[in-house]
């Protein structure tokens, strides 16, 4: 045999044999030939902002493997991200166990659990619905149009709502007592107030304060703040939803319309009248953070407190500015005297039809959301999620004290954040996002419809009402699509 | 060795780079097209005002960023040639420096530039007394800074191929000219260009085709904003696949452009086959 053919033959069994290992040692690849395995729990985790939090899951997991004597491989995956290894993961059939993403409730979960790809979970849900705070617990109540019924298809576990946060020392020097107690609580008055401080900080030093803005407000079409934002005004104009909470489009009710348009003048005035930077049409979620942390805003609604944990942590900043410059105040009350609507966005831990081992996910899933595990994940996100178990808000003083020790070191007596934050969940009415009445307004949030609308005013001078108008079809035709 | 004997050692030889080209491109095809042809997603994408625009910015951007790219490589790399200058050479390695900046870091950079208040650029036109632009705050703008930005990062790339070119060009045909009194205009029109434009056309063909691809620079930049006005094909496919939980619409749209590419790659088949 000549030496070219020997090195061919050489090669072609190298190839087969390397196909050979993937088909014995890797046989779930090709789902073919495959020996049993050894028991595995495969959890997909939206990677926490800080260390503290997925150190919390990973000593959750271990301890819940040692219990079960069983392996539980964790996987962390960034905020953008998670949603699309999901998706292709249920496309391929091969989901994990567990799975717990940030922008499930908005865009996925509802969808999911339409298609039938959600597993049902009332079971878990049952044995805990004393302990859930119960709007926190409607989201996880969807429609499964495969089994044409309602169920629980998730387990909450946290949720998030808008903050306020501001630099005292920013409106001291505009001139104002920057205290807590000191900002208006009334609707006009609180939005002219920081109008008033951006007016009198480039009026007393203009070269100084050209490029610092009263208010960071999110526009940007790939952001969540930014519809956020958006709903959280139109709770406060409206006097009827856009969606009943039996599921019906409502976008035809006069009222609806009114209050869309009051939502669209008041975010655009807030705008074109100079008192948010331009370059917020193009903000992502981070970049309002970062234009706060950066002090070129005085104040900014975000949902859940992770600017001034992020001061904190020292993430930036420093723990002066947390205890000492800044501060978080509660919303106004509305235009018409009625307590703030929370907008709550709701968290939770999925486990799929296809998921392999689903007896053994809800055995986690029961483990994990036990008063101790649970409290002790939340509270390493240093406050920036809310438990959506009563015993564990209401009982724990964490959530009503924050980091209340180290305030003395910089002397002042409480933490500024944390307390106010989550009395924020204690008080006024709890409001989910409408994707919770009918799974077809979650493609609303996908699509972002109001905020492109938002930003056809904004950059072409668009007619509002007609921009609204616009905007209230392409809603209905997203509802006539979902059948 | 014999021609079976030879057939055999290329087929083993092959097989390997056969086996992934299925997996990873033909079977992935197939499945896509497969898919699509299933139901009528094509037609829904077509019906998507959104679709129409990012055809047209797919176009005004590829159209833009090849051609002013090529333009710029082919008379930087002339530069290039004036290695007498020691200027010359210490700014060739400098501007190889864009093509080594990993995308993620420079296109932050460039957004962060470009911000409306506090970015480097407006500083800059207020200094000089020009008032600043809402760089990614509208259509305009935001096209402009994704055409600039794959300008500034590829073009260093497509510099060194032409330069690589002209040092393949006969010196003693400059020499003659030179003797006969011809101007740097009428060298570079009757020995560089001729020399140099086959290669031209390549690689216009060759970047066309990467860009009508291209999804990084243009989802990194914009992400389709202002108010989803600069959606490219690249990034709207996406869109639909991840965001509005739509595979198959997005799976249809990039079938949409191959296509388009095929006519691209046959032409560059011919072209590079004429010329071998």
């Amino acid at each position: 045999m000549k030496r070219a053919t020997i090195i061919g033959v050489v090669v072609a069994v190298v190839v087969i044999a390397a196909l050979l290992s993937i088909v014995l040692v890797q046989p779930r690849i090709l789902g073919i030939g495959a020996a049993p395995q050894p028991t595995k729990l495969v959890i997909w985790w939206n990677k926490g902002y800080y260390a503290e939090e997925d150190l919390a899951l990973m000593e959750a997991a271990q301890e819940f493997g040692k219990m079960k004597g069983v392996f539980v491989e964790v996987s962390f995956f960034t905020t953008e991200d998670i949603p699309k290894k999901l998706i292709a993961a249920l496309e391929a059939r091969s989901p994990p166990d567990v799975a717990y993403a940030h922008f499930e409730d908005w865009m996925l979960s509802p969808r999911w659990a339409w298609d039938g790809l959600l597993e049902d979970v009332s079971d878990i849900i049952n044995e805990n619905k004393q302990r859930y705070i119960s709007e926190a617990l409607q989201t996880a109540y969807l429609y499964n149009n495969k089994e044409g019924k309602y169920s629980y298809y998730k387990v909450p576990i946290q949720m998030q709502t808008i903050h306020i946060h501001y630099w005292k020392d920013l409106v001291a020097e505009a001139g104002f007592d920057p205290s807590p107690e000191k900002i208006p609580k009334t609707w006009n008055e609180f939005w002219n107030f920081w109008f008033t401080v951006q007016d009198k900080l480039r009026a007393k030093d203009p070269e100084k304060y050209k490029n610092v803005y009263a208010i960071g407000w999110t526009l940007g079409t790939g952001s969540t703040d930014a519809f956020y934002n958006f709903e959280t005004i139109y709770h406060y104009y409206a006097t009827k939803p856009i969606v009943t909470p039996d599921g019906k489009l409502n976008v035809d009710d006069p009222a609806v319309r009114e209050a869309l348009i009051k939502t669209f003048e008041f975010i655009v005035n807030l705008h074109k009248r100079g008192y948010n930077p331009e370059g917020a049409l193009t903000w992502a979620d981070p970049d309002n953070n970062a234009a706060f942390h950066a002090r070129t805003i005085v104040m900014v609604p975000n949902p859940t407190i992770s600017i001034p944990a992020a001061q904190y942590f020292g993430a930036v900043g420093s723990r002066e500015n947390y205890y000492t410059k800044m501060a978080t105040v509660d919303w106004p009350k509305g235009p018409d005297g009625r307590d703030p609507p929370r907008l709550i966005a709701v968290k939770s831990l999925l486990i799929f039809k296809d998921s392999k081992n689903k007896e053994l996910a809800k055995e986690f899933i029961r483990y994990f959301i036990s008063k101790d595990v649970l409290n002790k994940y939340t509270k390493a996100s240093a406050g920036r999620w809310a438990p959506v178990f009563k015993d564990i808000l209401n009982e724990d003083k964490f959530y009503f004290e924050g980091f209340k020790a180290g305030a003395k070191a910089f002397g002042v007596e409480e933490d500024p954040h944390i307390p106010v934050a989550y009395n924020q969940f204690r008080t006024g009415r709890l409001q989910p996002f409408y994707y919770v009445y009918h799974p077809a307004y979650s493609q609303v949030y996908a699509e972002r419809t109001w905020i492109v609308y938002l930003n056809k005013v904004i950059l072409e001078n668009y007619p509002i009402d007609k921009a609204v108008d616009e905007a209230i079809a392409r809603v209905k035709q997203i509802f006539a699509a979902w059948k | 060795m014999s021609y079976k004997q030879t057939n055999f050692l290329g087929l083993a030889f092959s097989l390997p780079f056969l086996i992934i080209f299925a997996a990873f491109v033909v079977y992935p095809l197939l499945y896509s097209a497969l898919v699509v042809s299933s139901g009528d997603y094509l037609s829904r994408v077509m019906s998507d005002p959104l679709f129409w625009r990012s055809l047209t910015n797919t176009l005004i951007y590829v159209a833009l960023a090849v051609n002013i790219k090529m333009f710029l490589a082919l008379v930087l790399s002339g530069l290039l040639t004036f290695t007498q200058f020691r200027i010359v050479k210490v700014m060739s390695y400098l501007y190889l420096l864009p093509w080594a900046v990993p995308i993620i870091a420079g296109v932050l950079s460039y957004r962060w530039m470009l911000q409306k208040e506090w970015g480097i650029v407006n500083k800059f036109l207020s200094d000089i007394g020009l008032q600043p632009v809402n760089w990614l705050g509208s259509y305009e703008g935001a096209m402009a800074a994704l055409v600039s930005f794959h300008v500034w990062k590829w073009t260093p790339l497509w510099t060194l191929t032409f330069y690589a070119a002209r040092q393949g060009i006969d010196p003693s045909l400059y020499e003659a000219a030179k003797i006969d009194g011809a101007s740097m205009l009428k060298e570079f029109l009757y020995i560089t260009w001729p020399q140099l434009k086959y290669l031209y056309i390549f690689n216009t063909m060759l970047s066309t085709i990467w860009v009508i691809g291209e999804f990084d620079i243009p989802y990194l930049l914009t992400r389709g904003d202002p108010g989803e006005t600069t959606h490219l094909l690249s990034t709207l496919g996406f869109r639909y696949a991840f965001v509005l939980l739509r595979i198959r619409e997005g799976l249809s749209l990039y079938l949409l452009v191959i296509p388009v590419l095929l006519i691209f790659i046959i032409l560059l088949l011919r072209l590079f086959g004429g010329r071998r």
